[in-house]
């Protein structure tokens, strides 16, 4: 069989070089943060000692102490306990592996970095300490969450919640929303690589094409809501969810440690609260 | 051995700063095609060592401080690749959160403390203790390596300071920048370190490679043959961290400035009757925790809580930097 003379002809074509990294900074990266939230646990052998330890203790009160540490953190106005507690923080963070360090230490330092650019304005006005205290305060707080949300996962957040006593409606939709936006992030990741794959030469539209993947993301999450509420409406779950029997919160003995461990952090902040006031 | 801010001209800070960014390349290369994940790992507990041995002060004759700095430690466990940037993100961290250093004047740190300490005290270790060294001949290599590597390190510091009022003062002859010559500053830098400093971190040097060469054989890279088929585990090394960390405090009881650490208002009262131009208008650079202190917490517990959140933030840096590095047994490239 001959073959046609522009397939065997030799194409001359250099795509003109194009700046992808728009793509690649900020929709991609965008979107895979969504894929933190990952549903599978890591494997026991996997996780820091510290961890198979924090592990015994009662998701509940774990979460609850999470709360209460970040609300001592946020209301304090001497920086002592922020900086005991972000030496805390790096302590549990330095015992983990790499790859579960970076993405806690990733969102930690970007919302701090913002809170820090967000308070930038007042050096103007001479208020040097603000934008480093605000910086600090929020790079703490969202490390400590971001490592007990990574630590205690999907499943482990859901049961705290649970244990938490909370409508069970409520429960049902962040179990939903933590898979849902795992599938979403999935999703816009692939078209984004998509995109960039498609982006040969120079492309004066990409910027939009970007924005239609971002478009097509909340297009899916809409699709998905209507089909999960019909799904619900069709298994007689439409009046809402019944409430189920639940389990007392086991108090063993490394829960009773931690909380004994938490209640000395809270009596140190309002120590140093009072003291240094 | 911290050069502070001001002390050292932008010219100077400069040139040992671009000295230095070729020699990080290099080191960076070298870890990632010698050392594998494990070994990579391994740097931050090892740079935690440095840190820790730079918080314990002790007195020098002449009513400074000095302290011991580590880095040929590291160069016999690790390499003086690896060495050098364990110690320069050490330096780097104690310059920027702690104030102990300068930030203009990181290069020339690092250049001293950095790149001349381990590289020479190594090499000084290779050429005492030869190819298959017996335990004795090793532990007297180690400590004739790391003493000359830190005092070497200390000359170099004090030619730094000695050539700046050579180089850089006014009309009327005042120094600019640091006001001793070098007929000052080498005897003041190192009759100490000859005499005190340097046979602190030869003791300090022997005691920890033996303790880890003993736990935690594999994860040497110089490792001689009957201990490098041993496995160990880093939970003995830990506790030896945690253990050097609770004992910071000690370094507190030296009291006294360190020669050629002084500050602007210090500095016209050592003897000179003025205060440099460059001290008064130099750069400054607000630490969060200036000199290991924290406003309102008792300076002991300010000390350990830094050197825990030093220790932390080490390991942190270096496990993150093993992600690019090799999986443990596989050929390097």
């Amino acid at each position: 069989m001959q073959l046609p003379s522009w397939l065997v002809g030799h194409a001359a074509y250099e795509p003109k070089h194009d700046r992808d990294s728009f793509l690649r900074k900020n929709v991609l990266s965008l979107a895979s943060a969504l894929l933190v939230l990952r549903t599978e646990a890591l494997p026991a052998d996997e996780l820091s000692a510290l961890d198979r330890l924090l592990s015994l203790v009662a998701a509940p009160v774990r979460l609850v102490s999470a709360v209460v540490l970040v609300a001592c953190v946020s209301l304090a106005k001497n920086m002592a306990f922020a900086w005991i507690m972000l030496a805390l923080g790096l302590v549990v963070l330095c015992l983990r592996p790499a790859r579960m360090i970076r993405p806690v230490l990733a969102a930690a330092l970007l919302a701090g970095g913002v809170a820090f650019l967000v308070n930038a304005p007042a050096l103007l006005l001479g208020q040097t300490t603000a934008p480093v205290r605000m910086g600090t305060k929020t790079l703490v707080t969202v490390g400590m969450v971001a490592s007990i949300a990574q630590s205690l996962g999907p499943d482990g957040l859901v049961a705290a919640l649970r244990g938490c006593r909370l409508p069970a409606q409520v429960v049902m939709t962040v179990d939903l929303a933590l898979r849902d936006v795992v599938l979403l992030g999935e999703s816009a990741r692939t078209l984004s690589e998509a995109l960039e794959l498609r982006s040969v030469g120079h492309d004066s539209t990409k910027t939009s094409s970007a924005a239609g993947v971002m478009g097509v993301t909340f297009l899916l999450a809409h699709n998905k809501a209507v089909a999960r509420a019909e799904a619900m409406e069709l298994r007689g779950y439409g009046d809402g969810m019944r409430e189920v029997q639940r389990k007392a919160v086991q108090i063993n003995a490394a829960t009773m440690v931690y909380g004994i461990c938490v209640a000395l952090l809270v009596v140190l902040f309002a120590y140093l609260e009072v003291s240094l006031a | 051995m911290h050069i502070p801010d001001n002390y050292l001209s932008p010219t100077t800070d400069a040139i040992l700063t671009v000295a230095m960014v070729p020699v990080w390349v290099r080191c960076a290369r070298r870890v990632r095609e010698d050392l594998d994940q494990r070994q990579t790992s391994f740097i931050g507990m090892a740079a935690a060592f440095s840190f820790l041995l730079m918080m314990f002060n002790v007195p020098l004759p002449g009513g400074t401080t000095g302290h011991a700095v580590g880095g040929t430690l590291i160069a016999c466990l690790l390499g003086p690749h690896a060495a050098c940037l364990a110690v320069s993100v050490a330096l780097g961290i104690q310059a920027l959160i702690f104030g102990d250093g300068g930030i203009l004047a990181f290069g020339a740190n690092c250049f001293n403390m950095a790149f001349v300490l381990p590289f020479v005290g190594y090499a000084c270790y290779r050429l005492v203790a030869g190819s298959e060294p017996t335990a004795a001949r090793r532990m007297v290599a180690l400590f004739v390596g790391s003493y000359v590597g830190l005092n070497v390190a200390a000359l170099c510091a004090a030619v730094e300071f000695g050539v700046q009022p050579l180089l850089f003062h006014d009309a009327a002859g005042q120094a600019l920048y640091c006001p001793y010559p070098l007929s000052v500053s080498i005897p003041a830098m190192c009759i100490p370190h000859l005499l005190v400093a340097g046979v602190i971190e030869g003791v300090a040097t022997v005691a920890i490679y033996e303790f880890v060469s003993r736990v935690a054989p594999d994860y040497l890279v110089d490792a001689n043959r009957e201990t490098a088929s041993a496995r160990g585990g880093l939970i003995p090394v830990a506790v030896l961290v945690a253990a050097l960390v609770i004992a910071t405090p000690l370094g507190l009881l030296a009291e006294g400035t360190a020669w050629g650490e002084w500050g602007a208002d210090e500095i016209a009262e050592t003897g000179i009757g003025y205060t440099p131009a460059g001290f008064a208008e130099g750069f400054e650079w607000e630490a969060l925790m200036p000199d290991y202190t924290l406003g309102g917490l008792p300076d002991a517990v300010a000390y350990v809580l830094s050197a825990v959140a030093g220790v932390a933030l080490l390991v942190i840096v270096f496990k993150l930097f093993s992600m690019a590095a090799r999986p443990k047994g596989s050929a390097s490239a």
